[in-house]
């Protein structure tokens, strides 16, 4: 691969700036940057990997598409996530239109995806790694469990590490709405861990 | 249950965005509240739990730049050439597909033998009712003798004009026929401009946001 040569680093809005000026090479950067954690979030949030490719893809599209949409002064990944969100919304309510057909059974289809990267804990105890690999599942089951709405806060703040304004900014409703559906979630998620006799 | 008007500030707490104050004052509340103790205590292990499986970076397709290379495209032509040919000999059979559902189900056309190339559906309709009107005199006869009087002089006259009616039956029964073809093919050709215009459409986005998709660290990668 070639080298990466030491360059003064654009921000994100920057490069959305330049995209709406017509510099499309700035787009390849904004993917670069973000598409890996933008799959991480929307393979949580829709059952499928190749849902999640999809919106994946079609969110960056949408960036091209709508770059001149993007306010001033609003931050790039906010929108980023908001579009993103709003396809996977979209998603799920095509996938729940489609029926039952789609919903996995919790026990069966909760293991790793495959095309994802294994975490790079791993017990080297096999009673230990059976035990972790346990508590992934229930973890996984408990969130999939979850109302939308909460699952939305829970993964955004938790894996995404935004802050409660800027999820709050994401989602369109008020901070406190955001801390609420984070209690609400937690105590969703501490109710389900126990019901799976997770200590 | 932590108390109703603490939910917000364990939250806060739990993710290190409260205030000095209002972490002051959630202090002292914890102090005298063993419900909301046990509610930050079990939060703090759902976080530690979420953390264990905290996904790892997922595979991502890889993408790379592709030369932009205004002007001739041979392979896209082509392909778009090939595309196109694909669909239009797939509509081609799916009219001519059509025309024969209607034509079976309605009148047999000739079976029974390969149809010869070069000769025109009229004319094979035409040779069909040929051929059905000999075999229909053949019969007629036989079958006149067996129902009605076996000396009738008006049956051949009634047989002359059942075969000008049958083959005018006939006649009307090709024109609906190719009528019917004619707008089988017609919605059949509509359907493949439309889904040629949604494919390009598609085809025409994806490959302006490859183009402009780069790699981080190969911000040279041509395609080849």
């Amino acid at each position: 691969m070639g080298e990466c040569a030491a360059v003064a680093v654009p921000t994100d809005e920057d490069l959305l700036v330049s995209l709406r000026s017509g510099q499309a090479e700035s787009l390849g950067v904004l993917v670069a940057r973000w598409e890996a954690p933008l799959l991480r979030f929307v393979s949580r949030m829709v059952d499928r990997p190749d849902d999640a490719r999809d919106v994946c893809q079609e969110t960056f599209l949408r960036i091209l598409d709508k770059a001149e949409a993007f306010r001033d002064g609003a931050r790039f990944s906010t929108w980023m996530y908001q579009i993103a969100l709003n396809l996977c919304r979209d998603q799920s309510r095509r996938r729940r239109r489609w029926g039952r057909l789609m919903i996995v059974e919790p026990g069966a289809g909760a293991e790793t995806p495959k095309d994802h990267v294994a975490p790079e804990t791993v017990a080297t105890n096999p009673a230990a790694a059976y035990e972790q690999t346990e508590r992934r599942g229930a973890v996984r089951r408990a969130l999939s469990a979850l109302p939308p709405e909460q699952r939305e806060v829970l993964l955004l703040k938790e894996y995404e590490g935004l802050k409660f304004r800027e999820i709050a900014d994401v989602l369109g409703v008020a901070e406190s709405t955001v801390k609420s559906r984070m209690y609400a979630g937690l105590d969703a998620m501490r109710m389900s861990l126990t019901g799976l006799g997770i200590p | 249950m932590t108390c109703t008007a603490w939910q917000e500030n364990v939250v806060e707490r739990l993710y290190g965005e409260i205030g000095k104050d209002t972490d002051a004052a959630l202090s002292a509340h914890l102090e005298t509240c063993a419900s909301c103790r046990e509610s930050l205590a079990e939060f703090q292990r759902v976080r530690s739990l979420m953390a264990e499986d905290e996904p790892g970076v997922p595979r991502v397709p890889r993408v790379v730049v592709l030369r932009d290379r205004s002007g001739f495209r041979p392979a896209l032509l082509a392909a778009s050439l090939l595309g196109t040919a694909l669909l239009a000999g797939a509509g081609a059979g799916a009219g001519y597909a059509l025309g024969l559902g209607h034509a079976s189900a309605s009148a047999a056309l000739p079976a029974g033998g390969p149809v010869a190339a070069g000769v025109s559906t009229e004319e094979l309709v035409r040779r069909e009712v040929d051929r059905r009107m000999a075999a229909l005199q053949a019969s007629q006869p036989h079958v006149a003798g067996a129902t009605t009087s076996e000396s009738n002089p008006a049956a051949s006259a009634d047989h002359a004009v059942n075969a000008s009616e049958l083959r005018a039956e006939f006649a009307k029964f090709e024109r609906r026929l190719n009528g019917a073809r004619a707008a089988d093919l017609d919605y059949v050709l509509d359907q493949i401009a439309a889904s040629e215009f949604r494919v390009g459409t598609r085809l025409g986005k994806t490959n302006q946001a490859l183009r402009t998709v780069a790699l981080a660290n190969t911000p040279y990668v041509n395609e080849q």
